[in-house]
């Protein structure tokens, strides 16, 4: 069991918006949902949960090769109630680490936007189930421009992933 | 003249299989040891471990210890310096069975001993998790220099996050502090500066 039932659904629906505009069904390739910005995802993948499985977290770059920047303002996903963006901080002279919720991130127009482990990631709490290795999850990125990104098959890697 | 040239554009080749050869085939230089330290600060600490029972770092004396801040609603930060830690060991070898990783928790009200136990479970690491009271766990990030700040997150289904100092400790077999790792240390630069403590 790949995904998990609630997460079909959102499969599928990704995978027809993904198809409607001919990318791929990882979502890896050039797909703007409804024509709008033409920013896609490499390397997408979430962190297992960990006990007691009250959050989890997902990484990605997205590249914009577009004239505009795009601004991410939102995620989503069939498997988590709630979907955040979050920015990390780190202060070179204290080591002083700081995380905080934002509402924007932005995809500068001819760059990427690196989401990874010890910075700037997606951020999931009110999980259906545990996230576990080898399983697949569905996540919608949301753009200020009314258009989306579907990730219909996130693969999910073992705790210790980097 | 000519001759120097003639042999130059022989050499050249020659100069070129060998430039190749050494990219190719040299030892992957590990990354050099950070220089071992005293520190005036640090030192024992008692907290509570995962079982309930008091947790002291002398418990661990005649082990090497690498000791760092953290807490389990952190789901990014604190899983990736445990990945990395995997990657310390990895590199010890059996060298790494006298090394133990000390978890302290700067969210004290929130990481039950149980909880944190749970969450470390996750890791297949000799790690020990310390909780305990709030004054006691402040106590003990001061003797250590370790920066720790709960702040609410009104945008935030996390309900508060805790604002915490990244650094990685290393603590000899005598519970001496002998070094401090940025966050963003290489696992081979911890494993080499382990590896002269053992």
């Amino acid at each position: 069991m790949l995904l998990r039932t609630c997460g079909r659904a959102a499969l599928a629906a990704a995978l027809l918006a993904a198809g409607a505009c001919g990318a791929g069904a990882a979502g890896d390739g050039p797909s703007a949902a409804d024509g709008g910005a033409a920013v896609f995802a490499e390397e997408a993948w979430a962190r297992a949960s960990l006990p007691p499985h009250d959050a989890a977290s997902a990484y990605l770059t997205l590249r914009n090769p577009g004239a505009e920047d795009a601004v991410l303002v939102g995620a989503e996903c069939a498997v988590a109630a709630v979907a955040e963006l979050h920015v990390m901080e780190v202060d070179d002279a204290t080591q002083r680490m700081r995380m905080r919720a934002t509402d924007a991130m932005t995809v500068p127009a001819g760059g990427r936007l690196v989401l990874e482990p010890g910075s700037d990631h997606l951020m999931f709490f009110e999980l259906a189930s545990p996230w576990e290795a080898g399983e697949e999850v569905a996540i919608s990125l949301r753009f200020a421009d009314g258009s989306a990104l579907e990730l219909g098959a996130v693969p999910v890697r073992a705790p210790t992933s980097r | 003249m000519r001759r120097a040239v003639v042999a130059a554009m022989f050499l050249i080749p020659f100069l070129f299989l060998g430039g190749t050869a050494w990219v190719l085939f040299a030892p992957q230089g590990e990354d050099p040891a950070a220089t071992l330290m005293e520190y005036d600060f640090g030192g024992d600490f008692t907290l509570t471990g995962t079982d309930g029972e008091p947790a002291s770092l002398s418990d661990h004396r005649g082990e090497v210890v690498l000791l760092f801040f953290g807490y389990t609603h952190c789901p990014d930060y604190c899983p990736t310096t445990l990945s990395k830690l995997h990657e310390v060991y990895d590199l010890l070898g059996e060298e790494g069975e006298e090394v133990v990783v000390l978890f302290v928790s700067v969210d004290p009200e929130r990481d039950s001993p149980e909880r944190l136990g749970a969450y470390l479970d996750a890791f297949d690491l000799p790690v020990a998790g310390l909780t305990g009271d709030p004054a006691a766990v402040d106590a003990v990030a001061g003797r250590y220099h370790a920066f720790h700040e709960a702040v609410e997150q009104p945008d935030s289904a996390a309900g508060y996050l805790v604002d915490h100092s990244l650094y990685l400790y290393l603590i000899d077999r005598r519970g001496r502090l002998r070094q401090l790792f940025r966050h963003d240390a290489p696992a081979g630069r911890i494993a080499a500066t382990v590896r002269k403590l053992l």
